[in-house]
């Protein structure tokens, strides 16, 4: 099964709210690179 | 730790996966006396965005919010060979080829389902959801996961995630 977008392609903006109750998107990091790391606390 | 990648003008966004909440995934963050934004993702929504049906995944993205790497199972910024790939990235914008093993899981509409009854507070009703996911996908390590963890709070929330338990479980088939 592959994934939903493949390296070149543009990520769609998303919202999710952060720990001390903000709200970040992925527009905020416009002109920075970005890591996004995924984990739980299961 | 990370100052280096902030000086190569990279970011670092950690995402909890956590259909319970912050509570849960806070004592995580602040033990990893976290030097970078941590979101929380209850609704499960980046899996079905970027296609995933496990963790721990790194992705990386350009100045210009395009995708440059993807892999999901096995990336843990804590190991050296995770913070390699990030570092070369923040240097020097370049990444390694990486298998993806992504795709949308077949069960993604049993969590949301489920998701939906444990908003409302119908626990039961979102376990039996979830239930039917995992006999759909049982690949779906995100929700049979988080599954075990609503159920068996003790093997997740009093010390240590109990990992020894959580294979006898694999092998029981549940």
């Amino acid at each position: 099964m592959p994934a939903n977008f493949q390296p070149g392609d543009q990520v769609p903006d998303f919202t999710l709210p952060s720990l001390d109750g903000k709200q970040v998107s992925l527009s905020d990091f416009r002109g920075s690179k970005v890591a996004i790391f995924f984990w739980g606390s299961w | 730790m990370y100052e280096d990648l902030k000086a190569s003008n990279t970011d670092l966004l950690s995402v909890a996966v956590d259909l319970q909440g912050p509570d849960k995934a806070r004592p995580y963050h602040e033990q990893a006396r976290a030097e970078f934004v941590t979101v929380v993702d209850q609704a499960n929504s980046l899996s079905k965005l970027f296609g995933f049906r496990a963790i721990p995944n790194g992705i990386l993205i350009d100045e210009d919010g395009v995708l440059r790497y993807q892999k999901y199972g096995g990336f843990d910024i804590r190991k050296p060979e995770s913070l390699e790939v990030v570092q070369q990235f923040a240097g020097t914008g370049n990444a390694p080829e990486a298998a993806e093993s992504g795709g949308v899981s077949p069960a993604h509409e049993h969590f949301e389902r489920g998701y939906a009854l444990y908003k409302s507070g119908d626990v039961e009703g979102a376990k039996a959801a979830w239930r039917e996911g995992v006999v759909v996908d049982p690949g779906n390590w995100n929700m049979r996961k988080q599954l075990w963890a609503i159920e068996n709070p003790d093997r997740f929330y009093e010390g240590d995630v109990d990992y020894g338990w959580q294979k006898q479980q694999i092998d029981a088939g549940r």
